[in-house]
């Protein structure tokens, strides 16, 4: 039942990401097409440039308006599901645990492709194909090695953090259909005081962790680790971070879950 | 045996309670009237049924079972709106509908759509609310369910309409299956019930079978009805 | 067939007395199979339990009969049906004469007064 339900959201969810993914990879097919043919004709006319670099310039913008339209087209669903449609969803024959997981998965899945691409355009840009037998790279590559579990660690944190800022929202919308009727405004109201909270709880954890650090005994022992083993330390904390927020990611799970089952009222 | 059973159910929203104490028991191979004024606690007891609510207190079994992915699976429920995404074509929601319930006849949901003029590519959005409603209740008769649900399926059609929803209703009907449908406006319904459950102010006022109360009271259940509401 | 069914009366026996009525007429002709039970239900706008227990009785009565593969066909037998009709035919006599004692005729203006309405035509 899952992986039907995980089918239907991608299904519905491709209609509208898929023709704007796809538009953007026309724009940067043609980008590419401009350069290859500059490349290839003698005299070829600036115009073609100009409109090579526009194409590009284009198509990056487009998948970044995708990340964040993705974003936000995953919390409206979200927030319907709250809705009348969720006189249908939610007599399905599903646990509210796989629509929350159904709707998150598509929802980061196109994200990170969104994102993914934007990189891959925007980084394409930096010059000609390098070759693995390239012996700069080849030393640039056995400089970075070390830092694999760091850059990885990061990867993983920014991972964790897009999931958990699409659960934050799924939790919000949770929230706010507490108030049937006026489900909206109350979704909007949680939004904001959550998110004033979250900035003040930022500052005071920020002041008490430097406070901590400055004068514990802990804090001077870990800031001597710290100094004595820079890049260990830091991969330590990004990972650390990373669970972190695995476990807060975890939190709204479960929060939301419990909010649309024991507290479900439909408006 | 009653194939879904209200025992000592009580319901709050908030402060406020919706149904308070509720037992009763629905057969299947019968069609139950669950019949009260507006706020009297019918969508409530349907929607604890369906699964898309809890009971503050005491329990709804279908089959022996709280409603859960398991009792869903042989529960068709006709919401009292639209619920269907207004994204959605008509071939969409039959392809949904077939793809989750194993009990869903595909060809027959088609057959009543096109006999309804309803287009396989329609959108839900573009239709008439009334269409909508139809195409709803089109899909819900086309399972196969062991429990129906209906919430106020006649709720403001005209009667030619009625009449249609009404003759697809009893030809729904089978012996295995525990048919509800909730209603304020009984005389148009009536005739169709084998058991009547007056629901009032979140409580049990009377139920017996239609035919039991025409006999015995020599009225109308509908006369009965204003009867017993006469005071608000 | 035209049915008529009203809220305030038990629905089964007025389901009785219309089926009764159409074979007892002939709009189900003898040896006519009838259609199913939900079928009927649903023209009739009634509860498919209730039309199975009027035509139960109407079976208990003689006047359809079950078989295996042709389900419910109306009876061949002549007599049973001109019985039927009769005791019908003689239910209606019955509350012409109540309702012409009620207005205050006695029995030979009723009578006459039937015969009258006959010449007629």
């Amino acid at each position: 039942m899952f992986v039907k339900l995980l089918k239907w959201e991608f299904r519905q969810t491709g209609r509208v990401m898929l023709p704007v993914l796809g538009g953007a990879l026309i724009l940067y097919g043609g980008a590419l097409g401009a350069q290859a043919l500059i490349q290839l004709i003698a005299g070829a006319p600036a115009w073609l440039d100009v409109a090579g670099r526009m194409l590009y310039a284009l198509s990056v913008l487009t998948l970044i308006v995708c990340s964040v339209a993705a974003f936000f087209y995953g919390v409206v669903r979200f927030y319907r599901l709250l809705g009348d449609e969720g006189y249908l969803m939610f007599s399905l024959p599903v646990t509210a645990s796989q629509h929350i997981g159904a709707k998150l998965i598509a929802s980061c899945t196109w994200m990170i492709l969104s994102i993914g691409l934007s990189f891959v355009a925007g980084g394409a840009e930096a010059g000609p194909i390098v070759s693995t037998n390239d012996p700069e790279l080849q030393e640039l590559l056995a400089r970075l090695w070390p830092g694999a579990p760091l850059y990885a660690g990061f990867f993983a944190f920014l991972l964790v953090s897009l999931v958990v800022s699409v659960l934050w929202m799924y939790f919000l919308c949770a929230v706010g259909a507490q108030w049937g009727q006026s489900r909206f405004a109350a979704t909007v109201v949680a939004y904001i005081v959550s998110g004033v909270a979250v900035q003040i709880l930022s500052v005071a954890a920020l002041a008490a962790f430097a406070f901590a650090a400055a004068y514990s005994p802990l804090g001077q022992q870990m800031a001597g680790y710290f100094l004595a083993n820079p890049l260990a330390a830091l991969t330590a904390w990004v990972w650390g971070f990373a669970a972190l927020s695995a476990a807060v990611a975890a939190a709204l799970f479960f929060a939301t879950r419990y909010l649309i089952t024991k507290r479900l009222n439909l408006a | 045996m009653s194939f879904l059973q209200f025992d000592n159910v009580t319901k709050y929203y908030g402060n406020r309670p919706a149904l308070q104490n509720v037992t009763c028991g629905m057969e299947p191979g019968r069609i139950t009237g669950l019949l009260g004024p507006n706020g009297s606690g019918k969508t409530t007891m349907l929607k604890l049924a369906a699964g898309l609510l809890q009971p503050t207190a005491g329990r709804v079994l279908i089959g022996g079972a709280a409603p859960g992915p398991e009792t869903k699976k042989l529960t068709a429920y006709l919401p009292d709106r639209v619920s269907l995404p207004r994204n959605f074509r008509a071939s969409d929601a039959v392809a949904l509908f077939a793809d989750f319930y194993a009990d869903f006849d595909a060809a027959k949901a088609v057959e009543m759509l096109r006999s309804l003029g309803v287009e396989a590519s329609q959108r839900i959005a573009s239709m008439s609310k009334g269409t909508q409603e139809k195409t709803q209740l089109c899909l819900t008769m086309s399972r196969g369910a062991k429990l129906f649900l209906l919430d106020e399926p006649l709720g403001g059609v005209d009667p030619a309409t009625r009449d249609y929803i009404l003759s697809t209703i009893i030809r729904g009907y089978t012996e295995d299956a525990t048919l509800v449908i909730s209603t304020h406006i009984i005389g148009d319904v009536e005739r169709i019930l084998d058991d009547v459950v007056f629901i009032q102010n979140g409580t049990v006022a009377v139920a017996d079978s239609a035919e039991h109360l025409r006999e015995t009271r020599g009225k109308s259940v509908d006369g009965i009805f204003r009867e017993v509401f006469a005071c608000l | 067939m035209e049915w008529s069914i009203r809220a305030d009366r038990p629905v089964y026996l007025q389901l009785l007395e219309q089926l009764e009525a159409a074979v007892a007429s002939g709009v189900y002709a003898p040896g006519e199979r009838l259609p199913g039970v939900r079928e009927l239900a649903a023209q009739a706008g009634v509860n498919p339990n209730t039309m199975q227990r009027a035509l139960a009785e109407l079976e208990a009565r003689g006047l359809v009969r079950t078989q295996r593969t042709a389900g419910r066909t109306v009876t061949d037998d002549a007599q049973a049906i001109a019985a039927a009709r009769r005791a019908l035919a003689e239910r209606h006599a019955r509350d012409y004469l109540a309702s012409a004692r009620a207005l205050g005729l006695d029995d030979n203006e009723a009578a006459a007064l039937l015969a009258a309405v006959i010449q007629e035509g």
